[in-house]
């Protein structure tokens, strides 16, 4: 990911979207996961347990070695906010903005984006799917409402 | 029961007491460098407790603001036994009295400076900034942050509490007006005190309606002041004799308290946990009181959310039932447990919630003023910060 930085911007001369700078390794799947259109987390090579988000050991058996598993990209909304003020140069061209934490099961939840048509659809409890967003020469998820189509 | 607390030689020796105060001026706007006003703030302690500066042997300064060795030159001190320093955000400051509590019982120094507070109004890094600035200061599991929260939007304290605040509203069904309420609650007790930045200015529900959403569900009213200025305790053994003329102070108890998943709200399993959850189940029992025995609660109020939350966790009510407790019993002057007789963070100054230890120390010394409750033997003080951490004292007059 960090061959990504002289990728063409959105906005050149503008304010980026906040990536982070380096990429830490316990990260790198995941963001490569990103770029796919997927979303991997990490699982213990010794007890097969999941880990969300990445960890030094593993909580189960203190192990430190992980390979990359995809898990299913829907969900239902755990929680959200709606942003009005923005707090980074990027954002806050975006105001309102929403915020879901998308609870995927196994105790997995991930945060991103609200992609729905209209901030006032989101409520706890809404299906919703991954989406992914470019941005910066980088890629993110986003949660839209899950009856909404790939190409909506 | 408050005797039976206090008194007795042999508990006194597992004690220790606040002997001295502090306060800068509590400004929005000063030329004034945090060292500056934290050193102030130290020096008016020793001065409130009637001892030599030089006599201090120990410092405890939350989050690291300022070196220890900055005191040793300021306050002239010759032999510094202990200093430490921790990190829970908001949270350290009441932890940083126990610290300081922890070296005076155990004999590691006598007189510890506990300082806390700066610039964070004037001094070039606002949270409520647009310009990133957030982005600078230090927060648990950087990595966390930069990786999964930054890139969506989420940088600042009051967007990580909305989160929990919009899930503690759908799994409770608790009432949103409650939120309001903590806030004209505390621009009521502003008024009894001549540094709130509010006093005066009084805020009706009108004004708090007509104010925008900042982060859905926090209005402008939800969110406290930034302000500059710094508050200092002085502790020292329970078995000090006093100088400063004032009426003893005795901490009964307190710590710190840390969630489960305490870097991460996000992957949190029960998302409404908090530090204090803990702290505070741990110190009743220690001490065989509950919530409700106290006197008065001066309760870290970074938002209006935060106190509601608070008071569910410390035991005054039940989970969910935060707003009904303020909208029913009622935490303003004249209520049955006044909470933040000062105004608080949001209607005094955000000091890093070392104003409320200070004001605490106030109402059990009957030195609070205007404020000054009629009776005011027992009171609380907690913190709160970082992903929900959070520390508690409690405190009798002795």
């Amino acid at each position: 990911m960090d061959s990504e930085q002289g990728a063409p911007t959105d906005a050149a001369g503008g304010a980026q979207r906040p990536f982070p700078g380096p990429v830490s390794p316990m990260f790198a799947d995941y963001l490569d996961g990103l770029e796919r259109g997927v979303l991997v987390v990490r699982e213990c090579t010794a007890c097969a347990a999941r880990q969300w988000p990445p960890r030094t050991l593993c909580a189960r058996c203190r192990g430190r070695e992980f390979r990359p598993a995809v898990i299913a990209d829907h969900g239902l909304v755990h929680t959200f906010t709606v942003v009005h003020r923005g707090f980074d140069p990027w954002f806050a061209d975006r105001v309102p903005y929403g915020i879901v934490v998308a609870d995927l099961g196994d105790g997995i939840r991930m945060l991103g984006n609200y992609l729905g048509a209209e901030l006032g659809t989101l409520v706890c409890g809404l299906p919703v799917r991954a989406r992914y967003e470019r941005s910066g020469g980088h890629a993110f998820v986003g949660w839209a409402p899950a009856d909404t189509g790939p190409e909506c | 029961m408050l005797s039976g607390l206090a008194a007795g030689r042999e508990r006194r020796e597992r004690q220790a007491q606040i002997t001295g105060i502090g306060e800068s001026e509590y400004v929005r706007g000063t030329a004034l460098s945090t060292e500056d006003l934290l050193l102030q703030a130290a020096l008016l302690a020793c001065a409130d407790a009637g001892v030599e500066p030089a006599s201090v042997d120990g410092v405890v300064v939350p989050n690291g603001k300022l070196a220890a060795e900055s005191f040793v030159h300021a306050l002239g001190i010759s032999d510094l036994r202990f200093h430490a320093a921790n990190a829970m955000g908001g949270a350290s400051t009441a932890a940083a009295v126990m610290i300081a509590a922890a070296a005076v019982i155990s004999g590691q120094a006598s007189r510890v400076v506990v300082a806390a507070g700066g610039t964070q109004y004037s001094g070039g890094r606002r949270l409520s900034s647009a310009d990133g600035s957030a982005a600078t200061f230090s927060w648990p599991a950087q990595d966390l942050r930069t990786h999964l929260e930054r890139p969506y939007g989420l940088t600042v304290p009051m967007q990580w509490y909305s989160l929990q605040a919009t899930r503690w509203l759908h799994e409770t069904g608790a009432d949103p007006a409650g939120l309001r309420a903590v806030a004209l609650a505390a621009r009521d007790h502003a008024h009894s005190n001549a540094r709130a930045w509010f006093r005066d200015r009084p805020l009706t529900a009108e004004q708090y309606d007509s104010a925008p959403y900042v982060v859905f569900p926090f209005r402008l009213y939800d969110i406290c002041l930034e302000s500059d200025g710094a508050a200092a305790v002085l502790v020292e053994p329970a078995t000090a004799s006093g100088h400063g003329g004032h009426r003893s102070v005795v901490l009964l108890g307190g710590g710190e308290g840390h969630a489960d998943v305490p870097d991460d709200l996000v992957s949190r399993p029960d998302m409404l946990e908090l530090g204090l959850t803990k702290v505070a189940r741990r110190v009743f029992a220690e001490l065989g009181l509950a919530a409700t025995d106290v006197d008065f609660a001066q309760i870290y109020d970074c938002f209006t959310f935060v106190v509601l939350r608070q008071l569910e966790e410390l035991g005054f009510c039940k989970r969910g039932e935060g707003s009904d407790y303020v909208l029913d019993a009622g935490i303003g002057p004249g209520s049955t447990v006044p909470v933040n007789t000062h105004g608080g963070l949001l209607a005094q100054a955000h000091i890093a919630g070392m104003n409320h230890v200070v004001e605490a120390v106030r109402q059990l010394r009957g030195d609070a003023g205007a404020a000054q409750l009629a009776r005011a033997d027992l009171g609380l003080v907690t913190s709160y910060g970082d992903m929900s951490a959070g520390s508690l004292l409690v405190l009798a007059a002795a």
